[in-house]
């Protein structure tokens, strides 16, 4: 019995489909088991929006009662549709869709290493991530949407599919504003000529056809377009929501309205700085290059951007993920960075103030954002490396 | 050729004006930081920002990047302080928020390191002396220095004549500090300064003839200042310059600036009645130190945040993390200084070599 279960386990791939198949079931059933709890958010927004968009149909769009992206909306509108629970139905919607992000972590951490034990723990990692599954699972919330499109951009972008991946990107902007998060990342590739202006005209172009449904169903084209200026002026009651960043050392309930305008210059002019060295830095753009940069303006930017949530390393921490399978390391990193985000959740979830005071867990962000910085300072010189470097690629190559 | 292949050319285009050259993302960079840093300090202001202090705040930036480039040659080195110096939330607390003048005391520095920090035989040690003296007989925040000046003297960098002014200077105004403070009768002991007030506790004793904390802490920061200047004059320091090199510069300069940074926040962690500016001068000398040697990021970076806790009490009247923990990384900051100071100075060496902290039978 023994010998033949041992003999049927090693006959081509089958232990590797038993693991992803034993995790893709755990991580259903964890998902099913969480999907009755109500947030707040569920109570105070979705269900409104649900009950306006079933009261008045498409047509309902043509009102300001929703400050989400239009897409964001549509979806809402096609649940209201359906012959299921609503919240069921949301909450199912997203959670298929941290499924195929998992795959496409799988992916590129495939793609980027070449080793497919290291893709599929990323898959399982990702899945299993407390913030993952209390994000959409029992939160009600769709962070999942656009990190897919990001993480299909960079998949796409990676596998020198430009136009494919600024598609996906331009979708990601259409559909949350905190896809910006990474926009610096793809002037850096412009400069690296890995992308051109042109293909820069798919965020306008995917962002006017989000909205183009919601302003032929009547709301106006001027409001349609300042939507995410809308959002930005919602949170004015706190520098820092539950978020660990430097707000939370500093101070975040005071020079609320001040701090708003000098935070925002202030990463201007960091950024700027930033953008302009790693112009300068004479480095190859590999893939490991290109994720490590994505992480770090992640990073970087959530650091010092006013009105920040919890949930808004949720993307970063993906890419995050990505990283430390390329450099195995790091995977402390990763660790860390998954406690500081779920403190958050936590609190908004139970209610109970966290334990520990967010300044601490602000002081570990930015011990996590400078050793992903000393990573990108460090990053290997292309002259002086390059034959190391050819080494590390040929290594990567599959097979 | 295409506009990508064209813009990208342009950005890195060296243009040419006088002496002066610069790549266009250089120049765009400049420019556009400028905006920043005007735009950064108008959310404090009704209108535009007050045009005195910006000036003397956009003067002080490119003094530092004057600074930086003699020391290093390297023209990015240079427009990162720039831009590092405009957008610095300390600079823009104390010049828009509070409107004082911390910024005229770190601009009389900044010049008196201009006129040290410079090529062999082209230095003008005098005019370091006269602008450090003026600086001492401004403000009893800047004693620290003088400390650090005493270091420079036995490393041959200062005369004795001019140690001596500098000495009268500080001693006066320390002395005319002295008779001001005890009599004020304060009720704290540091105002919003994260330092070991902080630790120890801030409110002041009322009932008796005098603060015994205060006086205590006047006399201890004297005391481990002349203790810490005798420590690193233990060992030898090789500060000769050869040929004027800019590594050679850039060495020396660090390992002054270690001194005034080492010494100026020592001072005022155990001076009494020190305020929330105390930091001022000290957060723009650790962004100088950490243009000239990239490795040291974290000494800048946690005095930035320690100084501008300390101006987020001041205007609040309350701290979101307690202010110990600020005082602690401070004290963090001025171990891993003076270590790396008695590195300089060979007296690490000299502790291995005479056994001063092995005791045996």
């Amino acid at each position: 019995m023994d010998q033949y279960i041992r003999e049927w386990m090693n006959k081509g791939k089958r232990s590797e489909y038993l693991f992803l198949g034993l995790l893709t079931l755990l991580a259903v059933l964890v998902r099913v088991s969480v999907r009755t709890y109500v947030s707040d958010d569920w109570t105070v927004f979705w269900s409104s929006w649900l009950l306006e968009l079933k009261t008045k149909g498409f047509g309902a769009l043509a009102g300001n009662f929703y400050d989400y992206a239009p897409p964001v909306m549509y979806l809402l509108y096609i649940i209201t549709l359906l012959p299921v629970n609503s919240m069921t139905a949301l909450k199912g919607f997203c959670c298929l869709l941290e499924f195929a992000g998992a795959a496409v972590i799988a992916e590129i951490v495939m793609e980027c290493t070449g080793n497919r034990k290291r893709a599929q723990f990323a898959y399982g990692i990702f899945l299993f991530l407390p913030t993952v599954i209390l994000n959409a699972a029992v939160w009600s919330q769709c962070d999942i949407i656009y990190t897919l499109l990001i993480l299909c951009s960079v998949y796409f972008l990676l596998k020198n599919r430009t136009w494919t991946g600024m598609w996906f990107y331009g979708a990601a902007f259409a559909v949350k504003l905190q896809t910006l998060f990474i926009f610096p990342f793809l002037v850096i590739l412009w400069v690296r000529r890995k992308v051109e202006l042109r293909h820069f005209v798919t965020i306008p172009v995917m962002y006017l056809l989000g909205i183009l449904p919601a302003w032929l169903a009547g709301r106006p084209f001027s409001e349609l377009l300042g939507i995410y200026a809308f959002q930005g002026s919602k949170d004015r009651w706190s520098l820092s929501i539950k978020f660990p960043n430097i707000y939370q050392i500093i101070g975040n309930n005071y020079f609320l309205d001040e701090y708003v305008g000098a935070g925002m210059y202030l990463i201007l002019g960091i950024l700027m700085m930033v953008m302009c060295w790693m112009a300068y830095q004479r480095v190859r753009v590999t893939k490991e290059y290109v994720i490590l940069s994505i992480v770090f303006m992640g990073m970087l930017t959530t650091y010092f951007l006013p009105h920040m949530h919890e949930r808004y390393l949720y993307v970063t921490d993906a890419f995050l993920l990505i990283y430390v399978m390329i450099r195995l390391r790091r995977f402390w990193l990763f660790l860390a960075a998954s406690f500081l985000t779920v403190v958050g959740y936590a609190q908004y979830l139970t209610n109970q103030e966290p334990y520990v005071h967010y300044g601490i867990l602000a002081f570990i962000q930015l011990g996590l954002l400078i050793v992903i910085g000393l990573d990108l300072y460090r990053f290997p010189v292309y002259e002086q490396d390059r034959g190391e470097l050819d080494k590390m690629e040929e290594r990567r190559i599959p097979g | 050729m295409n506009v990508d292949d064209l813009l990208r050319g342009l950005l890195f285009r060296e243009f040419r004006i006088g002496r002066c050259r610069f790549d266009f993302l250089e120049g765009l960079l400049a420019v556009c930081i400028t905006g920043v840093g005007c735009m950064l300090r108008t959310p404090f202001e009704t209108g535009l920002p007050h045009w005195l202090y910006l000036l003397a705040e956009w003067y002080l930036a490119v003094m530092a990047a004057v600074f930086i480039l003699r020391c290093t040659y390297s023209r990015r080195r240079a427009l990162g302080t720039y831009g590092i110096l405009l957008i610095l939330p300390t600079v823009v607390a104390e010049g828009t928020i509070l409107r004082q003048n911390a910024c005229l005391g770190a601009l009389f520095f900044l010049c008196a390191l201009l006129f040290l920090g410079r090529k062999q035989g082209e230095e003008h040690p005098w005019m370091f002396t006269i602008l450090t003296a003026a600086l001492l007989l401004w403000s009893v925040r800047y004693i620290g220095l003088l400390f650090a000046c005493m270091v420079l003297w036995k490393q041959e960098r200062l005369k004795a004549e001019q140690l001596l002014i500098l000495s009268a200077a500080g001693g006066t105004r320390f002395l005319s500090a002295y008779r001001a403070w005890f009599q004020a009768r304060y009720t704290l002991v540091t105002f919003h300064w994260p330092n070991i007030y902080e630790i120890l506790g801030k409110e002041a004793v009322q009932e008796q003839l005098f603060d015994p904390l205060a006086v205590v802490g006047f006399f201890l920061t004297l005391g481990l200042m002349i203790f810490a200047v005798w420590l690193f004059c233990q060992g030898e320091t090789d500060l000769s310059v050869q040929e004027g090199q800019a590594a050679d510069i850039r060495k020396e300069m660090v390992q002054c600036l270690r001194l005034f940074l080492f010494f100026g926040l020592a001072a005022g962690y155990f001076l009494p009645y020190m305020d929330q500016s105390y930091g001022y001068l000290y957060c723009i000398l650790a962004v100088l130190y950490f243009m000239l040697e990239p490795s040291e990021f974290l000494t800048p970076m946690l005095l930035q945040i320690v100084a501008f806790a300390g101006y987020q009490e001041c205007f609040h009247g309350e701290s979101m993390m307690p202010m110990t923990v600020f005082s602690v990384i401070q004290l963090l900051i001025m171990s891993r200084l003076g270590m790396r100071i008695m590195r300089d100075t060979g007296v690490q060496g000299l502790c291995g070599q005479k056994n001063w902290h092995i005791w045996t039978d």
